[in-house]
């Protein structure tokens, strides 16, 4: 048996395109026939068939073949032939077309574990992880229902709408007669049994552990009130339509809730003497949705007579105003008289008495400066500040792997010092990796990378989860923002300790019943 | 070697001579001829006469042709007035950089890395190649401009050249994909006189730089590339300007010892994230 | 042919020049430093004589005046130049050893102007052109290897190249004895090349001998050694007259300003 083996001819080339075969596979072929046709980067050359026999062709045409390597081999009995063929399963396969990787890891990481094709990305380039967030978000938009003609046409890009904006229409919905026969100043002078006793006979859906608070007014024609769920002493609910609040949502005291309807959503955080409502809170278009994990501070006024969507994680703070119309001379005069929706899309911030006028809308994790006066758009992460508001930066600035780890570590230094100041027996950090130390015999530690092998009891902070979470161990992945397996008062003090610094975890809703910070 | 006063008289009585000298590490014998001569003659002689001639130097490693015949010695043309050095990349219109260099008035040194001769020349098309966008300059010896994100944000700008570019673009495409780092990459041709307005522009939108070349650290082009950049730019940078270059020792011929010698993907990644690890 | 007088006025007038030079120097009015020529006019009159300036070339060294002279005849042209004047040859960019004139090239580095005048060579027989390209060596020329690899390729190519080395018996300043080995003319018949060689400072036996030369290049595309041996002689001096008007106008020319370059 002979081989024809491409031999390398000069110097720089490594791989040579086998362009044509001559014969047919199989054939007899003779001593000095041209077999194929090969290039290189510097010549076409014609390869020999070394001698007398059947040839085996090991290559298929326009392929890339490593020099050296053997294309074909020329039997000259059939027991060579039998002998080649008994060696197929070792024949190299051709070289694959050069499979370009263009999703980088973290996009291919976010699409597995939301389960979406990176096919769905149109894009040239790479296909990174905002890609693949955006992508998630167009497909949860386009499968959200019935968001059309309640929320009048704005579109909901960006937005995470409350779980309960897409309520069964059935669920919570109270007897006509026992609205028309509500005397409101009575109802406040109800106490908190009798009020949630009373609206639950008429119909309201109203969760486990729901607290209205002390001259609390809930009024609405459909009303939803999950587990867990806080009013402060003196709220005034009222909702043409319905009002519908996700699990350990909290007000605080004077609340103001009108509008035709409130999509409230889980774990939401409300400061005292907030406003939803103004002017042309009962006009058809009056929609109000809060995300769920949305904080609200303090005197918050915002008018809805024209749909307000507020994003998941928004941070709404103190004495910022929303308004959705303006009012003023006629516009026949030449004066503006606009009615227009607002939106906050999910991760947006708008700081301390910043105004948003009607029209505006704050894209996903933007941030709006304290006291600056919005009109019109402001794009997703964006800094903006001024009156009115202009873009100047980014609102954060991409953080280093070092940088991120170094930030990671130091948690733990923030934590063991606020812990020995609230009191607690904590021992001295233990260095090495994890590296922490112990409280009420519980190890609290942070590594860069989780693989198990944790001794428990244990509460692990780390950036990075990849090994099995045992019973009696508790992992924070600070970066996936999810807490696996399940710990006691440690956990939650942790839980508690990062939710201030603005990592809020999953799984979710989640409040602080009060632990060791 | 007496070739290059041949080509220098024969450029000085109008014929427009290639020189071609086979490993460009001979351009050492030819020194006294280019100094002395060839970049001197025109403004010498107060500009009565040009010197049009090229000479093709092909350089770089990793063959294993070992210490005398790996060698990228085109820094040592930096700083020799009245003469031109371009350098050709797989992505450059190499053609149209040899046109261009015969018809220069000047003398040209032309740099060809010997990987090029086995590689394909990758032009760009419809704007990109591959997965990243790319801009053309329109001077005759063209900086081509890559960018990972359609030029809208990066972390660094890299400035490289000739047999460096196709690592520096594997290092680029492995900072997006493991890092969602968005570099972007100058690959100059002209190398001498230095022109660097594809850098400054890039500098402004990324603030950082790192130069990669393949001869040694000291006294490189990605020193002068350095000085000049900080001198013009100051105020764009937030990070100290990163080099990336052979060591300063022989290129052995083993592949393990020339690989050890040589900048690599690696290099190039690790300096990135090292700017990006030093930002204020 | 040009009658014997004329060489002698030539001759002196290089003499004359050059001892001007010295003159100026002394005075503080050159730039630089001069390498004069004294005591080989001899060979630049008698050599370039055979010459026609708007077709042959020469390519000269540091020690050019004389060649310059002889073929140019452009003394002022050359005075500013030395001088640093504006009007200079080379605007005083090049100085004493650096002029370039029509088909006139000098350079200060020896050895490399060997391998330029065989590329003029190439290049003028490319073009059919007739010229002869003609390089002015010395003895310290020798030591360098281009010079060899000029030889070799000037009669390889069978270039029009007349190499005429003068051995005035110093490489600057070391005498020959100590940097020289073997024969000088010896070197030409090695590579092939047809050698000749003179022993006399007589300009008509240099003039007869360039002359078979440049004739033998001129009907064989050829290139030629010529070796002509150069003492100290002393040559006699005349007209003092045209170097006084010349010095009195280069003194009076503006100096050369980077400005007006």
């Amino acid at each position: 048996m002979r081989e024809i083996v491409l031999t390398r001819e000069d110097a720089n080339t490594e791989f040579a395109l086998l362009t044509e075969w001559l014969v047919e596979d199989r054939t007899e072929v003779s001593a000095g026939q041209p077999v194929c046709v090969v290039e290189t980067t510097k010549a076409t050359v014609e390869v020999e068939s070394p001698g007398e026999g059947t040839i085996v062709q090991l290559y298929a045409e326009d392929v890339e073949v490593e020099l050296g390597k053997t294309i074909a081999y020329v039997a000259e009995t059939a027991d060579e032939l039998a002998a080649i063929d008994a060696k197929a399963e070792e024949r190299p396969a051709p070289k694959p077309a050069a499979g370009d990787r263009k999703a980088t890891r973290k996009a291919v990481e976010l699409a597995e574990l939301h389960g979406v094709d990176l096919s769905g990305v149109e894009k040239r380039g790479f296909i990174t992880e905002k890609d693949v967030e955006e992508l998630i978000a167009r497909q949860k938009a386009s499968a959200t229902p019935a968001a059309g003609p309640i929320l009048a046409g704005v579109s909901t890009d960006g937005v995470s709408l409350p779980s309960t904006f897409d309520l069964d229409e059935r669920a919570g919905v109270l007897d006509p007669s026992f609205l028309a026969s509500l005397d409101h100043d009575a109802f406040r002078a109800l106490s908190m049994g009798s009020k949630i006793a009373a609206l639950r006979e008429a119909g309201a859906q109203i969760g486990e552990g729901v607290d209205v608070g002390e001259g609390s007014l809930v009024v609405a024609s459909r009303i939803v009130i999950a587990d867990g769920v806080r009013l402060g002493p003196r709220a005034t609910i009222v909702c043409e339509e319905i009002v519908a609040i996700g699990e350990l949502s909290q007000f605080g005291a004077d609340l103001e809730l009108r509008c035709r309807r409130a999509f409230l959503g889980a774990g939401i955080w409300a400061g005292r003497s907030i406003r939803f409502g103004g002017g042309g809170h009962r006009d058809p278009w009056a929609t109000l949705t809060v995300g769920d994990l949305a904080f609200v501070g303090d005197e918050a006024f915002v008018n809805v007579c024209r749909p307000v969507l507020i994003g998941r994680e928004v941070f709404l703070t103190m004495r910022s105003m929303i308004v959705t119309h303006n009012i003023g001379h006629s516009v026949l005069e030449g004066f503006e008289n606009r009615f227009a929706p607002v939106v906050l899309e999910d991760r947006s911030q708008v700081g301390l008495g910043a105004v948003l006028y009607a029209g505006s809308r704050i894209g996903a994790e933007a941030i709006v400066a304290s006291n600056s006066y919005v009109v019109g758009e402001i794009p997703a992460g964006a800094f903006a500040i001024g009156v009115p508001a202009k873009a100047t930066g980014s609102s954060s600035h991409k953080l280093s792997d070092a940088r991120r780890l170094e930030l990671a570590r130091r948690m733990i230094d923030d934590l063991h010092e606020l812990l020995a100041l609230r009191g607690h027996a904590v021992s001295a950090i233990e260095e090495g990796d994890p590296r922490g130390f112990e409280i009420d015999g519980t190890r609290v530690a942070f590594t860069p990378s989780y693989r198990g092998g944790v001794e428990a009891p244990a509460v692990i902070l780390a950036l990075d989860v990849r090994g099995d979470v045992t019973d009696g161990i508790a992992v924070v992945d600070l970066v996936g923002r999810r807490v696996h397996g399940s710990g006691g008062v440690v956990l939650d003090s942790v839980r508690e300790f990062c939710r201030k610094r603005g990592i809020r975890l999953e799984p979710g809703p989640w409040s602080y019943s009060g632990g060791l910070v | 070697m007496s070739l290059f006063g041949v080509a220098a008289g024969m450029a000085l009585r109008g014929r427009r001579p290639i020189l071609e000298i086979m490993f460009g590490d001979f351009m050492a014998l030819g020194f006294d001829q280019i100094v002395n001569g060839i970049s001197k003659f025109r403004e010498m002689y107060d500009d009565q006469v040009t010197v049009p001639l090229v000479v093709r130097a092909p350089m770089g490693a990793r063959r294993g042709y070992g210490p005398t015949h790996s060698q990228s010695l085109e820094k040592l043309l930096l700083g020799i007035p009245n003469i031109c050095v371009v350098a050709c990349s797989e992505c450059h219109d190499i053609g149209a950089l040899l046109t261009a260099a015969v018809e220069d008035e000047r003398p040209v040194f032309f740099i060809e890395n010997k990987l090029l001769y086995g590689r394909p020349n990758r032009r760009p098309e419809d704007g990109h190649i591959g997965e990243l966008a790319v801009r053309e300059s329109g001077d005759p010896y063209a900086a081509l401009t890559f960018s990972a994100t359609d030029f809208t944000e990066g972390s660094a700008t890299i400035v490289t050249y000739g047999g460096m570019l196709p690592i520096v673009l594997d290092a680029v495409t492995e900072l997006v994909l493991e890092h969602e780092i968005f570099c972007e990459v100058v690959a100059l041709s002209q190398l001498v006189p230095m022109e660097l307005a594809a850098v400054l522009e890039s500098v402004a939108r990324t603030g950082a730089l790192v130069t990669a070349e393949e001869g040694t650290l000291t006294g490189g082009l990605g020193a002068e590339i350095a000085a000049r950049v900080q001198e013009a730019a100051w105020s764009d940078l937030r990070a100290p300007v990163q080099r990336i270059a052979a060591r300063d020792g022989i290129i052995p011929s083993a592949r393990p010892l020339e690989d050890a010698m040589l900048p690599s993907v690696e290099g190039v990644v690790d300096a990135v994230m090292a700017i990006e690890g030093a930002q204020r | 042919m040009t009658a014997p007088s004329t060489f002698y006025e030539r001759m002196f007038f290089i003499r004359r020049f050059e001892e001007t030079l010295l003159d100026l120097f002394s005075l503080g009015k050159l730039v630089g430093t001069t390498h004069t020529y004294i005591g080989q006019e001899a060979n630049a009159v008698g050599v370039i004589d055979h010459l026609a300036p708007d077709v042959d070339t020469i390519f000269s060294n540091h020690r050019c005046h004389g060649h310059y002279l002889a073929f140019t005849d452009d003394a002022f042209g050359l005075l500013c130049e030395v001088m640093g004047k504006a009007p200079g040859v080379c605007g005083g960019k090049g100085g004493s050893q650096h002029l370039c004139k029509g088909n006139f090239y000098s350079n200060g580095v020896l050895g490399s102007i060997v391998p330029v005048a065989t590329g003029i060579a190439l290049a003028e027989k490319q073009k059919r052109t007739g010229a002869v390209s003609t390089v002015f060596l010395g003895d310290g020329t020798l030591g360098e290897g281009v010079t060899y690899e000029s030889l070799n390729i000037a009669s390889l190519w069978q270039l029009p190249v007349l190499f005429v080395v003068e051995n005035n018996h110093y490489a600057q300043s070391t005498p020959a004895e100590l940097e020289l080995a073997g024969s000088i003319a010896a070197r030409g018949a090695a590579f092939g090349i047809g050698t000749d060689e003179l022993d006399t400072t007589d300009v008509e036996l240099i003039h007869d001998a360039a002359g078979h030369a440049v004739r033998r290049i001129r009907e064989t595309g050829s290139p030629f050694f010529l070796v002509s041996d150069e003492d100290r002689a002393a040559i006699e001096a005349r007209c003092e007259a045209r170097l006084a008007e010349t010095v009195e106008a280069a003194d009076a020319a503006p100096a050369a300003t980077a400005e007006a370059a």
